[in-house]
């Protein structure tokens, strides 16, 4: 039951933080969001969660042109953790009782994993200043290759 | 045992990993929106921080049950061993099927992480509810790794089953049977002989034991006197238990009897006491088949009867009244005591059959006292299901009066001592004199 009220909470976070925003597009596609929320509660196994994210992301981008450095910390934190606890509670049952070790080991992941990425955002932001750096560059190639890798190993274990 | 299945596969999780990795990176670039590279960062990280550690092995299973024969009401659990290294997260469902259920009544679920070297022993608890022979599982198992990216299973194991032996009130009747029949035996005789019970003190006569002469009586006496005791006798009990009919609706061990479970836990607990007494025992059951076990002795002869009875259940009555098959080589002296509802007309004339046959009969009345149709049932009007029931109750009267005239005692069933005064008036009037005409 744990992973699931992890997973709502974030998710309302994640629904809430873009906002306040002006009452129109935004509002109807926060509704959806809403809905896809509870979808994600009730089947965290299913589309619910991408959906979700799919669904903030829209909001994010329209209702908030230019985010300072903790919101964008706070929005990315809240993501990760929809779509891990997403992850945890497809794995478990609904209503089993979770060993204490299953949860340990997964706020551990979870926390060094937002740590490690709101390491790397920090380090961005801050190799960023001067446009065109060569470090940014680097850090931008390493990126991307790891979005172009990540299919593939998707791929790959799909084949196996 | 190595689990069934497919293999690794990989989660929605994963494909959502891949596609916001790669979508918002698309998005942030056409866009302009480098803020969005921040919420796919820590989603790419974990998926491949995941994939990256050492592929996870083929998870090995054991389910197994704590106890394979538990008593009615007792608890047991479902427990599971599974090695899987690498993995996760172990999660296991055990549904809900038949009277061994998990608490509450719904299924019984469970997850946890294997220990460093891939183990984990997962345990749901179970109550035995009813009597019978029920299946637990397929308990469903799941395992988790790489954070949850990928899953085998879920993937069923084999049920196991259940032999779910009756709660008996402990019987404890008089150990008084209308005839016995064999020489050992805990039933006194109406003769002297060889025995433990002091019957008197007569004079010695001729062939009597030295060890039987009682010398305080003896030299008060001045004449040898020996002590007289009665012979010991065994009996011979069948116990026949009519399952036609499943009248009232059964709540397991802690709710309401049917008739069934009224007479096949009066059975084990008559059975179970004339076996402890050193008697013999059979049963002939009547349900959906014909049970026979031949009158035997010892633990093994309970252990056998209990089994049959566990079979027992009423069978699927469209038309007409299921038969009961007449015993066949029944020793005349032997015992009966017939278990049933009283529901129907050939129960009644096979206890008069046997009645007249010269069996000691005992009826028991199993029918539960607030026995009624299914309230629910589309079959039934309500405005003549009150008037129809009072009319069948009259008539099931007015048949147990008429056995009853034929000398057959009929008595409720209530546990302990239900059978004395009815042993005792039979023991009686078969040892009173009788005119042969």
């Amino acid at each position: 039951m744990i992973p699931r009220i992890v997973l709502g909470v974030a998710a309302a976070v994640l629904l809430v933080l873009p906002w306040p925003a002006p009452l129109s597009v935004v509002g109807v596609v926060t509704l959806g969001g809403a809905a896809a929320a509870v979808w994600t509660v009730r089947a965290p196994g299913s589309l619910g969660p991408l959906v979700l994210l799919a669904t903030a992301v829209v909001v994010w981008l329209s209702a908030v042109p230019d985010p300072g450095l903790v919101r964008i910390v706070c929005f990315a934190g809240a993501g990760y953790v929809v779509h891990s606890a997403a992850a945890l509670s497809a794995a478990v049952p609904a209503g089993a009782p979770v060993g204490s070790a299953v949860l340990r080991r997964w706020a551990a992941t979870t926390v060094t994993v937002l740590l490690v990425g709101w390491l790397a955002i920090a380090m961005t932001a801050l190799l960023a200043r001067p446009p065109g750096s060569p470090a940014l560059v680097i850090v931008g190639m390493l990126a991307a290759a790891t979005l172009v890798a990540l299919p593939a190993v998707v791929v790959r274990r799909v084949r196996q | 045992m190595p689990l069934g299945g497919d293999g690794w596969s990989p989660t929605a999780a994963l494909f959502r990993a891949a596609a916001l990795g790669g979508g918002l990176a698309v998005v942030a670039v056409l866009l302009r929106r480098p803020d969005l590279l921040y919420l796919a960062a820590p989603i790419v990280l974990a998926a491949a921080f995941g994939l990256g550690r050492r592929a996870p092995a083929q998870p090995e299973a054991a389910f197994t049950l704590t106890e394979d024969v538990p008593l009615e009401g007792a608890h047991l659990q479902a427990q599971l061993r599974v090695t899987a290294s690498g993995a996760d997260v172990v999660a296991i469902a055990v549904p809900v099927s038949g009277w061994v259920q998990p608490p509450g009544g719904r299924t019984g679920v469970v997850a946890a992480r294997p220990d460093r070297a891939g183990n984990v022993a997962l345990t749901v608890p179970l109550t035995a509810r009813r009597w019978g022979r029920h299946q637990v599982g397929p308990a469903v198992v799941t395992v988790a790794a790489a954070g949850g990216l990928l899953r085998w299973g879920p993937q069923p194991l084999p049920a196991r089953t259940v032999r779910v032996v009756p709660l008996t009130d402990r019987f404890e009747g008089a150990a008084d049977v209308p005839q016995a029949r064999g020489a050992v035996g805990v039933h006194r005789s109406l003769r002297l002989g060889e025995g433990s019970e002091l019957a008197g003190i007569r004079p010695f006569g001729a062939g009597d034991r030295l060890r039987r002469i009682n010398w305080r009586v003896s030299l008060r006496a001045g004449d040898l006197h020996v002590n007289a005791t009665v012979a010991e006798r065994d009996a011979e009990v069948v116990i026949i238990l009519d399952g036609r009919y499943d009248a009232g609706a059964s709540g397991g061990v802690d709710g309401a009897a049917s008739g069934v479970d009224t007479g096949v836990r009066a059975a084990a607990a008559l059975a179970r006491f004339y076996l402890q007494l050193g008697d013999r025992v059979g049963l002939i059951t009547h349900g959906d088949r014909v049970g026979n076990l031949r009158p035997a002795t010892g633990r093994r002869q309970l252990t056998l009867l209990l089994d049959v009875l566990l079979d027992v259940r009423a069978p699927m009555v469209r038309a007409g009244e299921p038969p009961i098959v007449g015993p066949v080589g029944l020793d005349p002296r032997a015992l009966v005591i017939l278990l049933s509802p009283l529901v129907g007309v050939t129960v009644f004339d096979r206890a008069a059959g046997l009645s007249r046959r010269g069996h000691p009969l005992v009826v028991v009345d199993t029918l539960p006292a607030d026995a009624t149709p299914p309230a629910a049932s589309p079959d039934f009007d309500p405005q003549w299901t009150d008037l129809a029931l009072r009319v069948w109750r009259m008539q099931r009267e007015s048949r147990v009066h008429r056995l009853a005239e034929l000398g057959v005692p009929i008595v409720v069933w209530r546990g302990a001592g239900s059978l004395d005064a009815v042993l005792r008036d039979l023991a009686r009037a078969r040892a009173a004199p009788r005119v042969r005409r």
